[in-house]
């Protein structure tokens, strides 16, 4: 069935149209803010045009290949374009300026054609396996699930402990203002209309990081971001050697996240970020350019998209925005994804997988020389690429829901993540919990709506029990270090 | 003013306090959704009490004794009015931009900041800001169709 | 003195600069419509079913009206966000958007949410998705009957999904609750996907389901009763609620609406639009073939329409607050 997928798959308008998904998913990658969920959407109207199966693997190649540029901005200029790669940021962007932008790219576009390709053949041979994972889930695993997300924050925070839990509450607290996701009673609106529809993340993310990076260069006499290093372009065989294992390791984690419908690569790319940290032979060098750190994250992400898809064509359930999009893409033919697709039309399903593997190979090949590109930019001395910075951050606030609000809260937020830095707040957990927040709430009252008010029901279903478990092993663990070593909780704080 | 890590834990210590208290004073007032469990107050109010427990406790550390205490790395008087300059130069792109349209006031943004910040000829501040116009215009508004503030100069 | 003199002079001059604004003949009124292009907004994430329909739309429009349409999304709160944009627009006919029921109704009723349901005049509703009951496949309830005599013998044990609270799916199953004398534990999801996933996984032991979503999932369901007064075309084996002696109507319904006060002339002109790619074949027979009820109902039936369903629901309402 495969080779049948690859012969049609290679059809020329088939390849075609995975090279333009692939480009276009690339460009939207790199463009901070705007994401693979308004490219496609913006393509649905071509479905009247075209045959399903190159609108479908276009639409597709634009996921998957969003994910392979997000990590460029993050790296180069400390911009993460979305969630899931604010922690390619943390140590990426340390990276670069020590001059190791260009190997650091390389290896993000290695890791994710290998967490592509990991993906890719996990939804070709265990698909039908692995479906039921999708299923296992419930509201109480999902709260689990959220609350050993959270859990991270210990790790996240390095030192400064209390500070990154302040951090996280306050990110909790914006991920509050709105409407309640399940009863639609507005909360902390104080009656702006505005603020019903809530504060997104995503412009959060760019002012903490984006708008203060722009904020911390300027104060000090103006230089570039790359003074006059010498630099390389692409990984060495050393660089391969310190990081393929990670790269295997998170794509593994990745794809059985991404199983579970509803788990972004946002949260995918944190735990992985963590659990390598606790693999890692050097784990202090995490937060200060860890070449590992920088492919778990990638590897992560890239994985999780790919293992989205299995749900997404065993069920139809599509585990994130973007794929509900593309769902959307698959009803315009009258295709409904989900068991019966895969018997009455296994050519145009399995078209689609081989295009997958085409559309990873093309992208590896597309991302390589690229990253001579953009190494590049490091050297825009900073009164150039400071402004350029503001302006695509400003487009891609703006983009996300057409107000000047959300402007306005990229600069608020510059401003905070400026002020975070200078006093020692760590800026990652806030993301986490910004991230986590909607999933953790909803879960909860579910949960608790189906146990008629019972906590219990944590405890008594396996996932989810094992998940609390572990999260409370991180939690307890983590404050023992902190009151085992009491002079480290004062001042010193890792500066992620 | 807030020479220090002590000082500046006092200090957002308070501003976390006022936060917490804010949000606890705006959550008490949330009504009550229909049929659920958890009453959509619950957590925001908790979350409030942490923020103004956290607080607190960061002003009783930053006075404890074995507070290892330390400079903050505050920019120099000419770094402050850099940086003042960049804040001003961002709030007033912002402020201006639906009056006068996404293009012109990024092309003005683009210009006075290189102008300002770099020790470049005019002409480069020039030419930046009219090349990351064009290709902006060129790539959302032409290629993309974004529907980006137009202003007085709708394009 | 001057001073004085002066002040009157400058706030005669005032006045009759005001007067002479105020008494300016008004406009002609049938200005020729549309004249540039109109911003089509979707309340709604980019991919959802209201977002499908008006990219079916698109290019009819474009083709009837002769003028470019750009779909626009203001996503948040149910659509409420969206919602209030639209009656703060100028009722020119530049602004439109897509409206939906009960959501236009039930968000007014339950707090301040910026808008009121008589300010949206709706053009065209073109779409309905009735609502179901429906269980797992391997659920032991075989029937609305046994389902119904389930929850009489153990009040509030049986959980029942739906999308959002004060939502369709959430008076839906109020009103089965009424209307059987019985108690239901209604969860609510934050959309279609969770909420399916969940009944798929046995985490619920019913859902309230969108009609589309049922033909999607038919395999793995056991589909109980329609909330419909005929059985479905695509379910031909799904009861509906009235045969089991059940008597419960209930859909979600999509439309397009212009803010109060837009010239009549200019929703004519809508009007005529939609409806004629509401009747278009081609659209009907795609509308049918994904599960949903293909409608083609005017502005004047689609407003004592909304009428009649805010009086229904004014009523029900009163129940759950």
């Amino acid at each position: 069935m495969l080779a049948q997928g690859f012969a049609s798959a290679l059809s020329p308008i088939n390849l075609l149209f995975a090279l333009i998904g692939c480009i276009a998913g690339t460009l939207v990658g790199v463009l901070p803010g705007l994401g693979p969920t308004a490219a496609i959407a913006m393509l649905l109207p071509l479905t009247t045009m075209l045959p399903p199966a190159p609108a479908i693997i276009m639409m597709a190649a634009i996921y998957y290949g969003a994910m392979y540029g997000g990590s460029t901005t993050a790296i180069l200029v400390n911009i993460p374009g979305e969630a899931s790669s604010v922690p390619t940021a943390i140590d990426g962007y340390q990276l670069n300026q020590q001059g190791r932008g260009g190997p650091t790219l390389g290896i993000s576009a290695i890791t994710s054609f290998v967490a592509g390709t990991i993906g890719v053949v996990g939804l070709t041979f265990f698909a039908p396996l692995l479906s039921q994972v999708a299923l296992a889930f419930g509201p109480p695993e999902y709260f689990a699930l959220a609350f050993l997300g959270l859990s991270l924050i210990i790790s996240l925070s390095g030192r400064a402990l209390v500070k990154g839990i302040l951090a996280a509450a306050f990110g909790l607290l914006t991920a509050m203002i709105g409407l309640d996701p399940l009863t639609g009673v507005a909360r902390l609106t104080f009656g702006q209309p505005l603020l019903m529809a809530g504060i997104e993340f995503v412009p959060i993310i760019m002012g903490l990081f984006a708008i203060s990076e722009v904020l911390l260069n300027v104060e000090s006499s103006v230089r570039g971001i790359l003074s006059d290093q010498k630099i390389e372009w692409l990984p060495s065989w050393q660089d391969l050697k310190e990081t393929w294992a990670a790269m295997l390791r998170s794509g593994f984690l990745g794809f059985f996240m991404g199983l579970i419908p509803g788990c972004s690569p946002a949260v995918t790319s944190f735990m992985a970020y963590d659990m390598e940290k606790r693999f890692s032979k050097h784990p202090e060098k995490f937060g200060k350019g860890a070449m590992d750190a920088v492919a778990a994250v990638e590897g992560a992400n890239n994985a999780t998209a790919s293992g989205g898809f299995v749900p997404l064509f065993s069920f139809g359930i599509p585990s994130g925005p973007a794929l509900a999009v593309l769902l959307g893409g698959f009803m315009m033919y009258g295709l409904q994804p989900g068991p019966r697709l895969m018997t009455e039309q296994p050519q145009l399903l399995w078209t689609i997988i081989a295009s997958m593997y085409i559309g990873n190979v093309m992208l590896l090949i597309l991302n390589l020389p690229l990253v001579g590109v953009w190494a590049r930019m490091a050297l825009i001395p900073f009164p150039i690429l400071g402004p350029l910075i503001v302006a695509f951050t400003f487009i891609g606030a703006y983009s996300l829901r057409f107000q000047m609000l959300d402007i306005w809260i990229v600069l608020l937020f510059g401003v905070i993540g400026y002020l975070m830095r200078k006093f020692g707040f760590p800026v990652a957990p806030m993301v986490l919990a910004a991230v986590l927040a909607k999933m953790l709430e909803t879960a909860l009252m579910q949960s608790l709506v189906i146990s008629q008010g019972s906590a219990l029901i944590f405890f008594t279903r396996p996932i989810s029990v094992v998940f609390m478990i572990v999260a409370l092993f991180f939690i307890a663990r983590g404050v023992w270090l902190q009151i085992r070593t009491p002079a480290a909780n004062i001042a010193l704080e890792s500066d992620v | 003013m807030l020479k220090t890590l002590r000082a500046g834990d006092g200090a957002s210590g308070v501003f976390l306090i006022v936060v917490g208290a804010i949000a606890l004073a705006a959550s008490t007032t949330i009504a009550a959704g229909a049929g659920g469990r958890l009453h959509p107050r619950t957590l925001p109010i908790a979350i409030g009490a942490l923020l103004v427990l956290g607080g607190a406790w960061l002003i009783v550390r930053a006075r404890s004794k074995q507070y290892q205490d330390q400079a903050i790395d505050w920019p120099d008087r000419a770094g402050w009015r850099n940086w003042y300059a960049a804040l001003a130069l961002m709030a007033l792109y912002a402020a201006l931009m639906q009056a006068l349209g996404f293009i012109t006031t990024t092309f003005i943004f683009i210009a006075a900041f290189i102008w300002y910040f770099g020790k470049f000829k005019p002409w480069v501040a020039l030419a930046w800001g009219f090349g990351t116009v064009a290709f902006i215009y060129l790539l959302f508004i032409r290629l993309l169709q974004m529907e980006l503030p137009a202003g007085w100069l709708a394009f | 003195m001057k001073k004085t003199w002066l002040v009157v002079l400058g706030l005669s001059i005032v006045a009759v600069v005001i007067a002479a604004c105020a008494s300016e003949p008004p406009k002609p009124t049938e200005a020729p419509y549309p004249t540039k292009q109109i911003t089509y907004m979707i309340p709604f994430d980019p991919g959802g079913q209201s977002d499908r329909e008006a990219r079916r739309q698109q290019p009819f429009l474009e083709k009837s009206l002769s003028q470019k349409i750009v779909i626009d999304y203001k996503v948040g709160g149910g659509g409420a966000v969206g919602w209030a944009e639209l009656v703060r627009a100028k009722p020119d006919g530049y602004y439109i958007a897509g409206v939906n029921l009960p959501h236009i109704i039930l968000q007014p009723l339950q707090q301040d949410t910026g808008y009121k349901t008589e300010q949206i005049v709706p053009v065209v509703f073109f779409q309905r998705t009735p609502l179901g009951l429906a269980v797992p496949a391997n659920s032991p309830y075989k029937s609305l009957k046994e389902f119904i005599d389930a929850a009489k013998a153990k009040p509030e044990s049986i959980t029942v999904g739906g999308s959002g609270t004060f939502s369709g799916h959430h008076i839906a199953t109020l009103r089965l609750q009424k209307i059987a004398g019985v108690k239901f534990n209604y969860v609510p999801f934050t959309g279609a996907a969770p909420q399916m996933t969940a009944v798929l996984g046995g985490h619920v032991n019913a859902v309230i389901a969108n009609s589309d979503d049922l033909v999607k999932y038919k395999d793995q369901l056991r589909l109980l009763a329609m909330a419909d007064a005929d059985r479905f075309p695509l379910l031909p084996e799904m009861p509906t609620f009235k045969e089991q002696g059940v008597d419960m109507i209930e859909a979600i319904d999509r439309g397009v609406g212009v803010p109060v006060g837009t010239p009549d002339y200019v929703v004519k002109k809508l009007e005529t639009a939609f409806l004629e790619i509401a009747k278009n074949p081609d659209i009907v027979a795609d509308m049918k073939k994904q599960g949903f009820v293909p409608l083609a109902m005017g502005a004047a039936e689609s407003k004592t329409h909304v009428e009649k369903m805010l009086a229904t629901y004014k009523e029900l309402v009163k129940d759950i607050k």
